[in-house]
């Protein structure tokens, strides 16, 4: 899309993975979100200009009411390095699966279960406490006088997904030919982390199902209070 | 869901019952959301003149008539078994949406304060009979375990058409369109209502077995009891609270370019699909927790959402807010509404429907917006700044939020004293919370071929 020099377009004006060229004037506000957005010399933002990754190009002379946003750096993607951090943490995870099999079986056969038996209801609480958490935490550093409880909610936030990652391990390893409890955790674990690590490559739908996979182990993670407890929902009469 | 199971089972006319409840009431709840409440201001400030503070006394008069019909309205349905008869309300649905589309036709027309006033008292008494005879139809269509997904629709569906139109409201084309939606429907439910056809009796037979809620299941649900007045407060001060809070924030113009009323397509685009992810979740929260927790959720959101506007406010409003407020106000407020359709069928039984929906709606809908409108107008007039208003507003989120836990809690103690608990030894407090471990620590590993089903 091109805005021509002595043209005026009313804002505001939405760039999604397109590229933009800006040479007369927009009234109003551009938000750029990936894609590419070039302000010749002759360009007029009247109000801000809001970037959130993508490519913004600005050219002296250029005119913006307010520029506003974040630089994503494009990360190179290094396939060797982000198998290795994959299988580090698969192997990590799955020591402490089969280290929780071992331990507490069936802590993790009630989060489990909650994860086969209800997942609509995982994801819903996995859901809303995450958007909610990540809310509260990102309010409390803004405080600075509370980024300890905020470092220290990220890293009970950050257990919590493990613990989820482990339960759905936990769940695959049950469906595994393999009659070790433990070891089953521990393979399970495994094709989990390599499950969501895959659905990385598949853009849009890959992330949203691996994000719904945690968000519902996160969810029954809660619902069985840490797996102390089984879940089980009200019982609905007609 | 039974739903599905009807629907797989080609039960035709049950889900037929779904589908005229969700569109009747989603319809209805789409008229109040947008004629009723964005009409009377567009009507009272641009066409008559009046100041907003004017408009905003109108709307209160209209919440306390709507409150005084609606309980009327219920108990005389009540008495005369009307609330057991689907077919009679079927037609007071007819009488209903006649006078709705008088109205709405006349609405434009209005030219003085006095005729305002006129059209709201009117408006209020349709509404007021409104609110037993539809919230009602529950009790006959909805079979009580997919309660909470149809309430999330209905919720879902009248939010999301309203964020998204109209656009930009104008009460004459509104008014126009309206009147042709509601022309066309008006003989159509004319036809069902007074003609005879099987479907509908197959309909109304439902009304034995699924007109028991879901709190009346057991041990009986007085009127004049705590277990149905205790939700009425509680949602009674959540509707209060938000009204009282947001009255006030969409004074401040930054605010309100992230809120229904904002120009961005974008924005209204987002806020109606929060809505109905929202109320989905709510739907799915109202069916697999008890009350105590789903109230724990809504005061939970509600109180948070409240904090986050605050924080907002006193840490500078440079630039658009961000979408986290009306994200999570979206969602507090499609939670509450999912719950105010369902609990109050779900707290009554085919005797007790119109009365009991009428105080729940009633009290808890419109007369908390009468006080909230009163007491902001009052704040407003004493010059109260908007960041000390919020305050007092989050002090009673805040209040509430710990309030029903602690009360709840408290509530249990007194069934354990009662129970006579402190008398002797009892068993082991940490007993109930530790069984797994206890067990576990006695068995051993349990083997991953045990554990399969």
């Amino acid at each position: 899309m091109t805005v021509p020099k002595g043209v005026d377009v009313h804002g505001p004006l939405h760039v999604l993975g397109g590229d933009v060229l800006v040479s007369g004037a927009v009234d109003g506000d551009v938000l750029l979100v990936s894609g590419s957005v070039t302000l010749t010399e002759t360009s007029t933002v009247a109000g801000s200009m809001q970037h959130y990754g993508g490519k913004l190009t600005m050219v002296p002379g250029s005119s913006v009411g307010a520029l506003t946003g974040i630089d994503v750096a494009t990360v190179r993607s290094e396939p060797r390095k982000n198998l290795l951090t994959t299988a580090v943490m698969g192997g990590v995870l799955a020591l402490l699966g089969a280290w929780g099999a071992r331990r507490s079986p069936r802590a993790l056969t009630n989060v489990s279960d909650a994860v086969r038996e209800h997942p609509l209801i995982g994801v819903t609480v996995g859901t809303l406490l995450s958007l909610t958490a990540i809310s509260v935490l990102v309010f409390m550093a803004f405080t600075v006088l509370l980024l300890p409880v905020a470092l220290f909610g990220l890293a009970v936030g950050l257990a919590a997904v493990g613990y989820a990652a482990v339960a759905l391990g936990h769940l695959t390893g049950r469906l595994l030919p393999i009659r070790r409890p433990e070891v089953a955790t521990a393979a399970g674990v495994l094709i989990v982390v390599a499950i969501l690590g895959g659905l990385e490559a598949v853009p849009v739908a890959g992330d949203a199902i691996a994000l719904a996979l945690l968000l519902t182990g996160l969810g029954s993670v809660f619902l069985t209070y840490l797996g102390l407890r089984r879940f089980t929902p009200m019982v609905m009469p007609g | 869901m039974k739903l599905v199971e009807l629907l797989r089972t080609r039960q035709w006319v049950p889900v037929l019952g779904y589908l005229i409840y969700v569109g009747a009431l989603a319809a209805g709840y789409y008229y109040n959301l947008t004629f009723v409440q964005l009409g009377l201001v567009d009507l009272g400030t641009r066409v008559i003149g009046m100041s907003h503070r004017e408009v905003s006394s109108i709307m209160a008069v209209l919440a306390l008539v709507t409150l005084l019909v609606a309980v009327v309205a219920g108990m005389v349905m009540d008495r005369r078994g009307w609330s057991s008869s689907l077919r009679v309300k079927l037609r007071l649905m007819v009488a209903i949406v006649g006078a709705q589309l008088v109205l709405t036709v006349a609405a434009p027309l209005l030219t003085t304060a006095a005729g305002l006033l006129g059209w709201v008292i009117a408006c209020s008494v349709v509404l007021g009979t409104g609110i037993p005879v539809m919230f009602s139809m529950m009790g006959d269509l909805i079979p009580v375990r997919d309660r909470g997904a149809v309430a999330a629709a209905v919720a879902g569906c009248a939010f999301f058409a309203a964020a998204l139109f109209p656009f930009e409201w104008e009460i004459e084309g509104f008014s126009r369109l309206l009147a042709v939606g509601m022309g066309v429907t008006l003989p159509l439910l004319a036809l069902v209502a007074f003609g005879r056809f099987s479907f509908v009796d197959q309909l109304a037979g439902q009304t034995r077995t699924l007109g028991v809620g879901r709190f009346c299941r057991g041990t009986p649900v007085r009127t004049a009891s705590a277990t149905f007045w205790i939700p009425v407060l509680l949602m009674f001060a959540v509707f209060f609270i938000d009204s009282l809070g947001f009255l006030r924030i969409i004074e401040a113009p930054v605010l309100m370019d992230a809120s229904w009323q904002s120009t961005d397509v974008g924005v209204r685009v987002f806020i109606a699909v929060t809505h109905v992810v929202g109320a989905a979740m709510a739907g799915i929260l109202y069916t697999a927790f008890s009350r105590g927790w789903i109230f724990v959720w809504v005061f939970g959101l509600f109180a948070f959402t409240h904090l986050l506007y605050t924080f907002y406010l006193r840490g500078g409003t440079d630039g658009a807010p961000p979408l986290a407020l009306p994200l999570f106000y979206v969602l507090a407020v499609s939670f509450y509404t999912t719950l105010n359709f369902a609990l109050w069928p779900d707290l009554s039984t085919p005797e007790t429907i119109g009365v009991r929906t009428a105080l729940g709606v009633g009290i808890a809908g419109w007369l908390a917006s009468f006080l909230s409108t009163a007491l902001a107008l009052s704040s407003e007039g004493a010059g109260t700044p908007l960041a000390d208003h919020l305050t007092y507003v989050n002090a009673l989120a805040l209040l509430l939020f710990v309030g029903v836990p602690t009360g709840a809690y408290l509530a249990r103690v007194r069934r354990l004293l009662r129970e006579g608990a402190h008398d002797g030894p009892g068993p082991d407090p940490h007993a109930a919370a530790l069984p797994a471990a206890a067990q576990l620590r006695r068995r051993g590993p349990v083997r991953a071929d045990r554990l399969r089903r």
